[in-house]
């Protein structure tokens, strides 16, 4: 902790950069109370705790999800051939090491919404919202660290619903994703055995997620708005923390409607009702269901389900912009422009849910509607990618790893956020919906680019995390391996427009039946991507316990405040006072050097 | 877990002393996450309403609630104007009258619950397949306001009975005024009151303006 005293404007009490909270004292001792283990690693209220916990659970998520990918991968590029390790895992589920069409599923919609939600949504809000914003604000925790600490645990135990459902007779949920009735309406395994418990399971482990989102969210939003150190008005906030809140505001507005889709569905399932069924005729027999509209399933669904496109993609926009700035040695391009852009993203991400929804019959009139709004976001994420472009432009880069993983995204943005503006069109969506192009658009967008926003902040703050560092050469390797292989998984996907997603096999169709040596090199490239997270994997949590030791206090010359707490932060973050801010987080130049947002400003310099 | 409490409580006291810090809306950060809450639940009663009134563009079968229905919003108003002069009465260090207007407040509540269940059961008597889709949009809303309802019934038992345990100390009372974590749990309380009794409002205009 003595490293605390090496920054002036921290050890000097009456330093004109201070807060004076009157209760320092009392601080100090209170950082040597007792904590036991449970405390400290499970029970803990600790920020930043928390968010190493949300990150793990996310990594163990993430694992588990790219596992599954990787099996029904091998059934899409070699649907005739057998792999007896197959049925050596999954038993019944791949009898003679073939995968049953209803696994195939189970494994798509369990990969699907782990990965939206648990790693994407949790992995990445959950950890770093919860690492962020206490110390880049200058807080000394969430505004309310209890609901914090139950915003984990509803996660935990959604986890481990959802864990627990891969294990039951009747197998998980196996109805997609999107968890569309009438299919998933209806507790009948006859028609799919997923539709069974292991739907109910799949409902209970949303529901809980849903919860944990609303409580991290509340505390997050209220933790930017209130306790931000003096000095550290809204316009001095680092992009990332905007990202952060944006995001907590998408989710507190939109995850409602889901959990309200949620209920409905567990009615019709439980008790017969018939919200989203009519007219189901199964083996000849009409059922009894009437009056029901799947179609209002899926504007409930896709009133959270889009907006949670954005849940995922501007917390990786805040990182990257913030990243980028420390490692390009320059102030961001456009920091006003960026936040409109973010909050333009936000306003109209809540009007365009009706885009995935153009091929349900809905009025041309309103899909045009649908379609201009989603146009329109097509001008801030230009304008974003602009300023990323810009920012990098003649900076004095540094290609650390968590920059490369940052200008990784960039190029993933833009390669996903092309193929936006096909699909965005109903005239050529009808045309690519549910095929392979559609898959190609998304993974781009959301799904890789998120995770190299999450990598670039993982790398970037991992010093602060653990007081250590990730080796610099694995970090090379798992950067240049996932970036090419990531392309070789998803890129070949566009030109297979008139391929149906969601086939189990495709030999039975002469149409679909001329692109095996592409899914093969597709399947291929995807090992290679799990193989370089593998090597993450070691790196991570080798170099939580063996890593470099960090011995500096600020290892990227960065100028927000989480730089100013000692190596370790303890709980309450800063031993003495809490820094007060003084200007913006980007003061990165060559004519003045890198100066912290704690720093008093010169004379004659001007305001920001 | 006890050292982390009383950490969170000096936090808390540090967080809020005098003007340390840039706040947007002065207010104590977790009556704003209450409020931030109240968006989150309105946006879940708006998405379930509107659910309704997509399915009512489509077909729709109507019915008048039985009624007793009519008799609900009295007793949430009632409810919200009691709690309202709780918090006064408490602030104004009445604790007796507080007590009174507090376990007034709860029976008022119960009584709602009990007005609901009537109403409900009355629904049921009318025999309406529960495939009927305007039945099940009528007790599913009821059944998640109710759900609401039973959180902050808690919540006020727990209130309640922590001012009942305190009746024959009226130092521990006097210091509680000053007290602002005894001050806020009660404002938080009635602020959640006052949303799931406005809510009810909305919902049952809702109701007799789509149902009859």
């Amino acid at each position: 902790m003595a490293d605390l005293t090496a920054n002036p404007t921290v050890a000097n009490p009456s330093h004109e950069g201070q807060v004076d909270h009157g209760h320092d004292h009392g601080h100090h001792d209170d950082h040597h109370h007792e904590e036991t283990f449970l405390t400290k690693y499970i029970f803990s209220m600790d920020h930043k705790m928390i968010s190493k916990q949300f990150l793990i659970t996310g990594i163990f998520w993430a694992f588990i999800g790219g596992a599954m990918s990787l099996l029904f991968r091998l059934q899409l590029a070699w649907p005739e051939s057998t792999f007896p390790f197959m049925e050596t895992l999954l038993g019944r589920w791949a009898e003679g090491g073939q995968l049953s069409p209803d696994f195939y599923y189970a494994l798509v919609t369990i990969h699907g919404t782990v990965l939206v939600f648990f790693v994407l949504t949790g992995g990445l809000s959950g950890t770093f919202a919860n690492f962020l914003i206490p110390l880049q604000i200058g807080a000394r925790d969430m505004a309310s660290p209890m609901m914090n600490m139950l915003s984990y645990w509803f996660f935990f135990a959604a986890s481990f619903v959802m864990f627990g459902s891969l294990f039951i007779e009747t197998g998980p949920a196996s109805g997609g994703w999107t968890a569309y009735p009438p299919l998933n309406g209806m507790r009948d395994v006859a028609i799919n055995k997923g539709s069974g418990l292991g739907f109910d399971l799949w409902l209970t482990s949303i529901s809980l997620f849903i919860v944990s989102s609303l409580l991290g969210g509340l505390n997050y939003i209220s933790t930017v708005i209130n306790l931000r150190t003096r000095g550290m008005t809204l316009s001095r906030l680092p992009l990332v923390i905007w990202a952060l809140m944006f995001a907590a505001i998408l989710g507190v507005l939109a995850f409602p409607a889901l959990l309200s889709a949620a209920v409905l569905l567990e009615f019709d399932r439980l008790l017969d009702t018939s919200f989203f069924l009519n007219n189901i005729v199964i083996n000849g027999e009409l059922l009894a269901y009437k009056g029901g509209s799947p179609i209002l399933y899926q504007h409930l669904f896709w009133f959270l389900g889009h907006p949670e496109v954005y849940i995922i993609i501007i917390p990786a926009m805040g990182i990257v912009s913030d990243v980028m700035s420390v490692h390009a040695r320059k102030p961001i391009f456009g920091y006003k422009a960026m936040l409109i852009s973010m909050l333009a993203i936000v306003v109209i991400g809540f009007f365009v849910w009706a885009h995935h929804m153009f091929v349900t019959g809905m009025s041309p009139v309103l899909g045009v509607v649908f379609a201009i709004f989603t146009l329109l976001i097509a001008v801030p994420s230009a304008i974003k990618t602009f300023n990323w472009i810009t920012t990098l432009w003649r900076g004095n880069l540094r290609l650390t790893v968590p920059m490369l993983f940052c200008i990784g995204f960039v190029s993933l943005f833009i390669t996903g956020g092309v193929t936006g503006i096909f699909l965005g069109n109903p005239a050529v969506d009808v045309q690519l919906h549910d095929t392979y192009f559609v898959v190609a658009h998304f993974h781009i967008i959301m799904g890789v680019a998120a995770f190299f926003g999450m990598w670039a902040g993982v790398y970037h703050w991992f010093p602060k995390m653990f007081g250590r560092h990730m080796n610099r050469t694995l970090g090379y390797i798992h950067f240049w391996v996932t970036i090419v292989s990531a392309y070789l998984v998803f890129f070949p996907m566009h030109f297979m427009t008139g391929f149906p997603r969601r086939y189990w096999s495709f030999t039975n169709f002469e149409t679909f039946n001329t692109m095996g040596d592409l899914q093969a090199i597709i399947t291929i490239a995807a090992f290679v991507v799990f193989s370089a997270q593998i090597l993450f994997l070691i790196n991570f949590f080798y170099s939580i316990f063996r890593g470099r030791p960090v011995t500096e206090q600020n290892p990227w010359g960065a100028t927000t405040l989480e730089w100013t707490t000692p190596i370790r932060p303890g709980h309450g973050n800063w031993e003495g006072n809490i820094p007060t801010v003084h200007r913006w987080a980007y003061d990165y130049s060559t004519e003045n050097g890198d100066v912290g947002q704690h720093v008093p400003m010169k004379e004659g310099e001007a305001e920001h | 877990m006890k050292d982390n409490a009383n950490y969170q409580d000096q936090m808390t006291s540090e967080n809020f002393s005098g003007d340390n810090r840039e706040v947007a809306i002065r207010m104590h950060p977790q009556k704003l996450a209450m409020y931030i809450s109240m968006l989150s639940m309105t946006m879940f009663f708006v998405a379930l309403t509107s659910a309704l009134l997509f399915k009512k563009g489509q077909d729709w079968f109507s019915f008048a609630p039985p009624a007793l229905f009519y008799y609900s919003p009295i007793l949430v108003v009632l409810n919200s104007f009691l709690l309202h002069r709780a918090t006064k009465l408490y602030k104004s260090a009445q604790f007796k009258s507080f007590r009174n207007h507090l376990l007034l407040a709860l029976l008022s509540a119960v009584g709602f619950f009990i007005v609901q269940w009537f109403t409900w059961k009355g629904i049921l008597d009318m025999r309406l397949d529960r495939r009927v889709v305007s039945a099940a949009f009528f007790y599913v809303i009821m059944l998640m306001h109710a759900l609401h309802l039973l959180g902050g019934v808690f919540a006020l038992l727990v209130v309640w009975f922590m001012a009942w345990r305190s009746r024959k100390d009226e130092l521990f009372e006097l210091r509680n005024i000053i007290n602002p974590k005894r001050v806020l749990a009660i404002e938080v309380l009635t602020l959640f009151w006052h949303f799931i009794d406005g809510l009810w409002i909305y919902l049952f205009l809702f109701i007799f303006f789509n149902y009859t």
